[in-house]
């Protein structure tokens, strides 16, 4: 991991030092490299300004606050980018991103399943503070000759859809299921497209507070999982099913 | 604390921000927090990367 702000190197030596950070930090100083690969942050003044806060001289030279993802080969596979600098993934989502949700040690796993389908449900972290993104992974096994419905679907039927709710502080973001292939049922002019196999689906989610940042205790945050699907075979489907998982994480005070 | 989600500010579309994904992160040579230099591809020597831009650590 790299991290690049338009810090000093006398800066990032004592916050390094600090914090016992090993990794580089590199020193961008003028914002030279962020302004040439285009990431000098244009909306920061208002921002600031929304926000009820006075423009300073810190905020010039800030980049959009974000990850690039690379390869072996230097690469960029995948980017993510916050709009504000208060957001920012947890060091965990950020390695379930680069290395795969399965390489990263999960917090507590919850199962659910029905006849053909097996689901289970991870957290990033069992910890996280205000504004901090991170996923919730969910992973979807249908037997061998088991499909479930996706988007879109003729009328009466139930696609698959993944809601995450439960605690009024939890704010879920838009989540894609992947794939989805043409599917014909024998005898039926109506189209369909189904997943099988094995689905993952990330769901990004922040925590709201309005806590005060010091003093208060931790506190305990309900994450539900609402899982909606119907499951057929090639001759028959089984009754359209709604799971909830249950998962719960602690919110910490940020950091000051 | 401020919800950040609900200010309206102007709308950046982070597709078009920075480096596109398929395309290799440019080459770069900035000084570490100990002063000494690091080309970004020759440190990776290979290896998968995460590049993180943030705000100052100093506030």
């Amino acid at each position: 991991m790299y991290a690049v702000s338009y810090d000093s190197v006398e800066t990032l030596a004592r916050f390094s030092a600090a914090h016992g950070i090993s990794y580089p930090l590199l020193s961008d100083v003028g914002s030279r490299f962020i302004e040439e690969i285009g990431l000098l942050n244009s909306t920061i003044e208002a921002e600031v300004v929304a926000s009820g806060r006075t423009v300073a001289e810190k905020h010039h030279g800030l980049p959009y606050p974000g990850t690039f993802f690379l390869d072996e080969n230097g690469t960029i596979i995948d980017t993510r980018f916050e709009r504000y600098h208060r957001i920012r993934p947890t060091g965990n989502t950020l390695l379930a991103r680069l290395l795969g949700a399965e390489e990263v040690p999960r917090a507590s796993l919850v199962a659910e399943s029905s006849p053909g389908v097996q689901i289970a449900a991870w957290l990033d972290s069992d910890v996280v503070s205000a504004n901090q993104l991170q996923d919730l992974h969910v992973r979807i096994q249908m037997d061998d000759d088991v499909h479930l419905y996706v988007e879109p679907v003729p009328q009466g039927y139930r696609a698959l859809s993944l809601e995450l709710t439960g605690d009024g502080a939890l704010r879920p973001r838009p989540h894609v299921i992947d794939g989805g292939r043409p599917f014909v049922v024998d005898g039926l002019d109506e189209e369909f497209f189904v997943v099988d196999g094995t689905l993952e689906v990330s769901i990004p989610f922040t925590v709201h507070s309005n806590r005060d940042t010091s003093g208060d205790p931790d506190r305990v945050v309900d994450v539900e999982l609402v899982v909606s699907y119907q499951a057929c075979t090639r001759s028959e489907c089984f009754a359209p099913e709604r799971r909830t998982l249950r998962l719960s994480l602690t919110e910490i005070a940020n950091p000051a | 604390m401020t919800d950040f989600t609900d200010v309206q500010i102007p709308d950046v579309d982070f597709e078009r921000i920075g480096p596109p994904v398929g395309a290799r992160f440019p080459d770069v040579v900035l000084a570490d927090q100990h002063g000494e230099s690091i080309d970004l591809h020759e440190h990776r020597a290979g290896r998968k990367a995460l590049v993180v831009f943030h705000r100052s650590a100093d506030w």
